[in-house]
């Protein structure tokens, strides 16, 4: 039997094909990964279909063979990772809140009040004028 | 020598309240039998004097060293019998310093309030003067002095009734309505109504929102271009502004609510006239302010209030 490449990516730096070898198939997307990218889970899997029983030569039916243990499955830490965000994208948000148009502090209202974030540097210029070089812009002369 | 004018309003400043106490007098004036006359303003702010086809003169250089030599050519051509003097005894750069002891008209000053430094411009310049009206109260009383009712462009009953000023608002006759003002310059006025529409985002209150402003971009439905704009303020539910002269006194005899934004001058002091009223410092203050303050209805109650524009029209007129 061939042994086969762990398919995961792996790298802090540098990302590279993991060196392991393959020891199991993530059952969300069918890639071989090692040991250190397979995590157990609890995800159905699909028993193989039981061979037909077969009435043997006295014409009785041999009862059915006992079930197989039920495998293990294992998932790559990719597809953890994916369906670990998904719930959040799904918690009773509404597809206008993923719309950048809301995050964008002008529309910003997301935000809590009075946070600091929701008014820029533009805004606080309304009041921050310098007092010493005031001067009233319209004419040179004052006001 | 026969005079050229009776009265020549000299009222040098920046800003737009000097041509409006300018338009607000001489509009008094006229309608009390003076004809002759003439403003002398430094401010781009002209429409107040064009609204009312009062002639004025700027000069064609403010800058303050040809400043002196201008004021004191017309003084010299006009020969006004009487010379009212806005807001600076001296003039604003003083120019009026050498000329006005020499003049032998008759002197009025229209006194309005001055940062604490610029003291001598104020009692000790008054002795100048035959008569000093005193266009709004600060500091001591002074018996020199005499205090009228705020210098407004339009009386009482002049103004708009609520359900025309609400239509010229664009708003309906129950709407509630939050007016933006400004006359300060382009940018600020740009960045302070950028803030207004931010809060409006945020709070989406039922009041409708509007901008009023000599520097209005074109096509913005929000933006209001009425002139005047008090005018129209009995269909206004809440103001919010820098702490002029004008917009205080306006809001206060129509008794509008106000959210004031006081802004550094050079002489005006916005922040000593905004002091009791309610007034912002942050954009968090001012979101504030306005949850506390947004009109959930409309007012009802038309203006009634006393224009000082006419007892100072008259007070001029009895110098001559």
């Amino acid at each position: 039997m061939a042994v086969t490449r762990c398919q995961e990516n792996t790298g802090f730096l540098v990302l590279h094909r993991c060196e392991n070898p393959a020891e199991f198939d993530c059952v969300y997307c069918g890639r071989r990964v090692c040991h250190e990218h397979g995590r157990p889970v609890e995800a159905p899997v699909v028993p193989a279909t039981p061979p037909p029983a077969v009435p043997d030569a006295g014409g009785a039916m041999a009862p059915p063979p006992p079930p197989a243990a039920a495998a293990q499955a294992y998932a790559c830490l990719t597809c953890l990772r994916n369906r670990q965000q998904q719930p959040q994208k799904q918690q009773g948000v509404g597809p206008g809140y993923n719309d950048p148009y809301y995050q964008y502090p002008y529309y910003g209202s997301y935000r809590p009040y009075h946070s600091g974030y929701y008014y820029d540097y533009g805004d606080r210029g309304v009041f921050d004028r310098d007092r010493s070089s005031s001067s009233d812009n319209a004419n040179a002369l004052g006001s | 020598m026969r005079s050229a004018v009776d009265i020549l309003y000299y009222a040098p400043g920046g800003g737009l309240g000097h041509a409006t106490r300018a338009a607000a007098i001489l509009r008094h004036v006229r309608r009390l039998g003076g004809q002759s006359m003439l403003a002398f303003i430094t401010t781009p702010h002209a429409l107040p004097l064009e609204h009312e086809g009062i002639p004025y003169h700027c000069p064609a250089d403010p800058a303050p060293e040809s400043l002196r030599s201008e004021a004191e050519a017309l003084i010299e051509s006009c020969k006004p019998r009487v010379l009212v003097v806005d807001t600076f005894p001296f003039g604003i750069t003083g120019e009026l310093a050498d000329i006005l002891p020499a003049l032998d008209c008759r002197k009025v000053l229209v006194a309005r309030r001055l940062q604490a430094r610029w003291v001598g411009w104020g009692r000790l310049a008054w002795k100048h003067f035959d008569r000093v009206l005193l266009a709004e109260a600060w500091g001591e009383a002074d018996n020199a002095a005499r205090l009228c009712s705020p210098i407004l462009l339009r009386d009482a009953e002049e103004l708009w009734p609520c359900e025309r000023a609400k239509a010229a608002l664009g708003v309906g006759a129950e709407e509630p309505v939050v007016l933006g003002v400004s006359s300060d310059d382009p940018d600020w006025t740009c960045v302070f109504f950028n803030l207004l529409r931010k809060i409006w985002q945020r709070l989406r209150p039922s009041a409708r929102l509007r901008l009023a402003s000599p520097h209005l971009p074109a096509g913005d439905p929000l933006c209001m271009d009425h002139y005047p704009l008090f005018e129209i303020f009995n269909g206004v539910d809440l103001v919010v502004g820098p702490c002029g002269y004008n917009l205080l006194h306006e809001t206060r005899a129509c008794g509008v609510p106000a959210i004031f934004l006081p802004q550094p001058r050079r002489y005006d002091d916005q922040y000593a006239r905004a002091h009791g009223q309610p007034s912002a410092a942050t954009p968090e203050g001012l979101e504030t302010r306005l949850r506390e303050m947004m009109p959930s209805c409309a007012r009802r109650e038309a203006a009634v209030y006393v224009n000082g524009a006419e007892a100072a029209a008259r007070e001029i007129l009895d110098t001559l």
